[in-house]
């Protein structure tokens, strides 16, 4: 339920953030700081197109898996934050620490989830093993 | 939800479900009984076999194909893993991998490994890797059965 209600916040903060800056660059023009903003939300789409096709063809090792999907992104961001100016000749590296400082979080809470699943599942097995005992 | 048993002596096999209102979990006993009756063709040393889906422990696509597996027997069938992911799911047996299919049933046991890998034992003591993507289906069978 919190998961939901989490992800619902977030989709509705993106509607919300998109439709404000929408607003000020029909009213106000491209300011740097609308700009960023529609940057963000482009980058988070390719993003999400990366970690899509990373997905389909690995997805049995998850670890090996989270490696080549964290490097993918991370070489995508420095690009693209290179193209958009984000980051300098001399601080390219800070690509690879803000891709980190996102996927450590999400590999832990990954692995919680995970354990839940599983103990999720090894219960009702044991239920339905002692159910079928029973009859 | 009462189980009730009776034998009757020289007739068919019948199941009949008895229900106050037909819901999703109705549909769904209906459609996992319908299946079990379902088999799929397969071979075994140069023989065909009728392969009864409850019998099937899991299946896996090896270099194109496709094979069955049963407690003691492997039967090679013509359907692709994805065809028979499309027959099989009412039964139960849903994708665990890319190459692979399980019947839940026949599931022990789910643990993860050091290397973050997922191990499935089947009741045969067989080991299966799951990947993680596929994990929410088997939770959702178990979930939809304790229903």
């Amino acid at each position: 339920m919190i998961k939901e209600i989490l992800k619902r916040t977030f989709l509705f903060a993106g509607i919300i953030i998109s439709a404000v800056f929408f607003v000020s660059f029909l009213s106000v023009g491209m300011k740097p700081e609308i700009l960023l903003v529609f940057e963000i939300f482009v980058l988070s789409f390719f993003v999400n197109v990366i970690q899509y096709f990373v997905k389909q063809v690995i997805c049995t090792n998850f670890l090996a898996n989270i490696m080549i999907e964290y490097f993918s992104v991370s070489v995508f961001v420095f690009l693209y934050g290179y193209f958009v100016e984000w980051f300098y000749r001399s601080n390219w590296w800070m690509a690879f620490v803000y891709v980190a400082v996102v996927y450590v979080p999400v590999y832990f809470l990954d692995m919680a989830v995970v354990k839940r699943d599983i103990d999720f599942i090894n219960l009702q097995l044991e239920r339905r093993r002692e159910k079928d005992d029973k009859t | 939800m009462e189980i009730k048993t009776r034998q009757a002596d020289g007739k068919p096999l019948t199941v009949i479900i008895e229900y106050p209102i037909w819901d999703n979990k109705t549909r769904r006993l209906a459609d996992k009984i319908k299946a079990l009756d379902l088999t799929v063709s397969g071979s075994s040393e140069g023989k065909v076999f009728q392969v009864h889906i409850s019998d099937i422990y899991y299946a896996e696509s090896v270099e194109r194909k496709t094979f069955l597996y049963t407690k003691d027997e492997v039967y090679m069938t013509d359907k692709k893993l994805y065809e028979l992911e499309g027959m099989l799911k009412e039964a139960g047996i849903i994708r665990i991998s890319k190459s692979c299919l399980m019947n839940v049933d026949m599931l022990y046991s789910i643990r993860q490994l050091m290397n973050s890998r997922l191990e499935a034992t089947l009741i045969n003591g067989e080991k299966l890797i799951v990947a993680r993507t596929y994990l929410k289906g088997i939770k959702n069978i178990l979930k939809g059965g304790a229903e």
